[in-house]
């Protein structure tokens, strides 16, 4: 009856008043945009920080160059903060992926390492050239029998919260790298650590298992971080990584999904930090990145949209830099599949591919062709190839194999992994159909990719397959002992090529355990000449790492292991 | 009081419809191929130490368990931990939800406030240039992928004339682009419901009456025309929320605005169970509360629909 009568009223009024239904209605509505604005509202201070700062450059930026209106407002409104020894500027970098945590030990790709290592120093790093050199560490020793690392630490370093850098602190930072209650994704590297042993206040002793050569390039990835501080902090390290490190810039804020911000350490040990700050934007399409670039809403981005970098170089006020990174990009064979197994039918493979064509054309020029099984800058480094483009020969290799009308294979790879991967396998597969191989191209996400390339010998389906492979720690070893020796079938290690050779597994264990870096380099070029002829995979090129940034700045260098050194860039 | 039953009917259905897509989403996740913790440990990873995050995250238990675990934690609103970034779900969702909010309450702002009279003006002005215009508008907008229009506003707005940032949201006028943007795929439909109900009603002989009986144009369009076109239009609304969330996945990664859409689609892409859980549980609850309050705007529009039937 209520209802009946209150929709009389209506009618009769024709005007329209709320009924019950009506309110409880609006009163959902309300409470949700209530809620979200709550919500949003409770996000806006950390926000504003950076708000305050970006209006200035839109404001202004339609009179002056942005990059130098930057500089100038960032400089007085810093001097007050920080130390004056700083220039002031504020370094704004565009990056593809966010941070899963900032926990250093808990880093797993290189675009996050690269700022995790402004905040926290490891006591060696690789440098440009691929040699690698003491940060923290003074220098080391290593025992006889290959086991026992002795390390002396620079004296003098505090961390940024005040603690001294010693040898409590490196063996604080191991034990917990392996403690089992921390996440350490790249826990892998550092399980032949047996213990560690603090000798004295600058002197440690890493005990290993057995010999591991590559173990100075392992510590390479363990930054080490304040023991006070990380306990204080205990799970908000992910989040908050305040006054953990000895670098040069100290953790400020996250705003998950769009920027880290750091700021100068005043007391770094190593001379005063160049900027006062540094932004790094989390933006994931590169179109959008070059868009900031050139708006001047960033000075500098990682990986740009390769097919634009030809218009990006012809700019002024834009410059485009980039190098031959460590990842090779390569197609894996199963050697224990059908005609794959015949050596000659997987070097005719490698002779089909025009590898030249398809970095300038498919790759707008970002690679270069692969001429050994190690990159260019890593110990033991020969160059044996590349297999030179001969469909001849590749024919009269597949006939001599006894496949001279070839045969069908399928050949896997994921989408949107690597650069242009899906378009490399396809031009991939119409050289191999140029000789006479019918080639079947499947393409697959990330994670059901990774899932199939794993899988035992027993249960492959695996024949050919694209892959990039670029070990966090650039040394000989990563490059091919998990790859090529027979003790390393999926899902053990990473032979998913089934590739087995009792000389080339000799050489691969001499390799993991020999000291001498002479001696070993001898090794890994025995070991090319061995790999580079069984052929397990169709070599391909070295994929290109590039960056762009604006031209006031200056001194932008690249590591090969896809970083940059921020450190070294100067601004104006 | 029937209005008050009907709520009670309604937000069970809301409950069920929570909770089956929670279920269906456990089971959906877990049928496609991939391994968290491999994923996490990249593929040159030994076997102990994918185990152990795998032990870290309770994915080692018989999937049965896991989902009993799941929904139990469910009914005190806990969503676990996140594998890739270890922190409470729910905290990950509350840092992310917000924007996402925020950037399709201003798009739908947009579409309504620009779809309706532009939807409304088209039919008043039916077959003359204006209403080709916004017809061929119409299908634009619907034709038009998101991600181009979005690159497009980029390079025009932010890269040629400076005038807006073309990323991020730490900027309050940041959200313009991106909310035009969403705005777009949404308003088109408004726009074409509009004129389409305008026209239909335009030729009610309660219409014809109003301006017989010498009303003034405005109040008939106003009063007795939009009124009554307006049903259709939101029940339009209600449907395009789904493609406001759709849009918004694509919107956030053009744009960078660091919503909730771009956390699913990372997450998925991480197989990180619990986020993706967590986030498709929350996107369909308010989903399922949305479609409530849309529903109940109908009997606040049109008084002949009446909630929960005779009384």
């Amino acid at each position: 009856m209520k209802t009946s009568k209150r929709k009389s009223t209506y009618n009769q009024t024709g005007f329209r008043s709320l009924s019950t239904t009506s309110v409880l209605a609006l009163v959902v509505l309300v409470a949700i945009v209530i809620a979200a604005a709550l919500l949003f509202a409770k996000e806006s201070p950390v926000t504003q920080t950076t708000s305050t700062q970006q209006t200035t450059i839109q404001t202004t930026s339609t009179t002056k160059p942005p990059s130098s209106t930057t500089s100038q407002k960032t400089t007085s409104m810093q001097q007050t903060t920080t130390q004056q020894a700083t220039s002031g500027k504020t370094l704004r970098v565009g990056i593809g992926v966010d941070a899963d945590t900032l926990d250093p030990a808990g880093q797993t790709t290189t675009t996050i390492s690269n700022i995790i290592r402004l905040i926290a120093e490891p006591l060696f790093i690789t440098s440009p050239n691929g040699t690698i050199v003491p940060v923290l560490a003074d220098s080391y020793n290593v025992s006889s029998n290959g086991t026992v690392y002795t390390i002396k630490l620079k004296k003098g370093i505090k961390f940024q919260d005040g603690e001294p850098l010693n040898s409590e602190a490196v063996k604080f930072t191991l034990e917990r790298i392996l403690d089992p209650n921390v996440k350490v994704p790249s826990r892998g590297n550092f399980l032949l650590i047996d213990h560690v042993e603090a000798v004295d206040e600058y002197t440690v002793n890493i005990y290993l298992k057995k010999p591991f050569a590559p173990f100075l390039g392992v510590l390479t990835s363990a930054y080490i971080i304040a023991p006070n501080a990380t306990k204080q902090l205990g799970d908000k390290i992910a989040n908050n990584p305040a006054g953990i490190g000895t670098g040069p810039y100290m953790f400020k804020e996250w705003v998950k999904g769009d920027h880290i911000t750091l700021v100068a350490n005043p007391n770094y040990w190593n001379g005063t930090p160049y900027f006062s700050q540094m932004i790094f934007k989390v933006v994931p399409d590169a179109s959008t990145r070059e868009a900031m670039l050139l708006s001047g809403d960033l000075d500098l981005i990682i990986q740009p949209p390769p097919s634009d970098l030809a218009s990006l170089s012809s700019r002024g006020d834009v410059k485009v830099s980039w190098t031959i990174s460590t990842r090779e990009m390569y197609i894996g064979i199963n050697t224990q599949y059908g005609p794959l197994n015949d050596t000659r039918v997987r070097q005719a493979l490698n002779y089909a591919i025009d590898k030249d064509s398809l970095i300038k054309y498919v790759l707008f020029g970002l690679g270069s062709p692969e001429d050994s099984i190690l990159p260019p800058f890593v110990l033991g480094h020969i160059a044996v190839g590349p297999y030179q483009y001969d469909p001849q020969k590749a024919k009269q290799l597949l006939a001599q194999a006894g496949y001279p009308n070839g045969f069908s294979v399928t050949l896997i790879t994921p989408n949107g992994r690597y650069l242009f991967d899906t378009q490399v396998a396809e031009t991939i597969a119409q050289y191999l159909r140029d000789i006479g191989i019918q080639v079947n191209v499947r393409t697959y996400d990330w994670p059901t990719y990774v899932s199939t390339i794993l899988a035992p010998l027993n249960k492959t389906e695996l024949q050919l397959f694209l892959l990039g492979w670029s070990p966090s720690v650039p040394d000989p070893y990563f490059y091919t002992f998990q790859l090529f020796h027979s003790s390393q079938f999926t899902p053990n290690g990473f032979n998913n090529f089934f590739y087995n050779n009792t000389e080339a597994d000799k050489l691969l264990e001499l390799g993991a355990t020999t000291t001498d870096p002479q001696l070993r380099a001898q090794i890994y070029q025995n070991l090319t000449k061995i790999v580079w002829n069984d052929a397990p995979m169709i070599f391909l090129y070295y994929q290109g790492f590039v960056v762009a940034y604006r031209s006031t700045l200056s001194n932008v260098v690249l590591f090969p292991y896809e970083m940059v050194d921020f450190a070294s860039i100067r601004m104006g | 009081m029937a209005a008050i039953g009907f709520f009670g009917k309604r937000l069970i259905g809301v409950a069920v419809v929570v909770i089956s897509v929670s279920i269906f989403m456990f089971v959906l996740l877990r049928s496609i191929p991939g391994d968290p913790a491999r994923l996490l440990a990249g593929f040159d990873a030994p076997p102990e130490v994918v185990e152990q995050i795998k032990e870290r995250y309770g994915l080692n238990d018989p999937l049965p368990v896991q989902l009993i675990k799941y929904l139990e934690n469910l009914f005190t609103l806990n969503l676990g931990t996140s594998v890739r970034t270890d922190s409470p779900v729910i905290v990950e969702i509350l840092h992310r939800l917000p924007y996402t909010l925020y950037l399709s309450a201003a798009a739908l702002f947009i579409a309504v406030a620009i779809g309706v009279p532009l939807g409304a003006y088209a039919a008043l002005k039916k077959d003359s240039p204006i209403d080709y215009f916004v017809t061929a508008l119409i299908s634009v907008g619907t034709a038009m992928p998101t991600f181009w229009l979005g690159l497009m506003l980029i390079l025009l707005f932010s890269v040629q004339l400076k005038l807006l940032p073309a990323g991020g949201a730490g900027n309050p006028s940041s959200i313009i682009l991106p909310a035009i943007t969403l705005s777009l795929p949404v308003m088109a439909p408004i726009a074409k419901t509009t004129r389409f109900t305008f026209l239909e009603v335009l030729k009610e002989d309660f219409v014809k009456l109003a301006v017989a009986k010498g009303l003034r144009r405005k109040t008939v369009i106003f009063k007795h025309v939009m009124k009554n076109a307006m049903v259709p239009v939101v029940t339009v609304l209600g449907l395009q929320l789904g493609n406001l969330m759709k849009g918004a996945v694509i919107t956030e990664t053009v744009f960078a605005w660091p919503g909730i859409g771009r956390l699913v689609v990372d997450s998925i892409f991480a197989r990180d169970y619990p986020m993706v859980q967590g986030a498709i549980f929350v996107l369909a609850l308010i989903y399922a509360l949305i479609n409530l309050a849309v529903d109940s705007l109908y009997a606040a529009i049109d008084p002949r629909i009446r909630l929960g039937g005779a009384s």
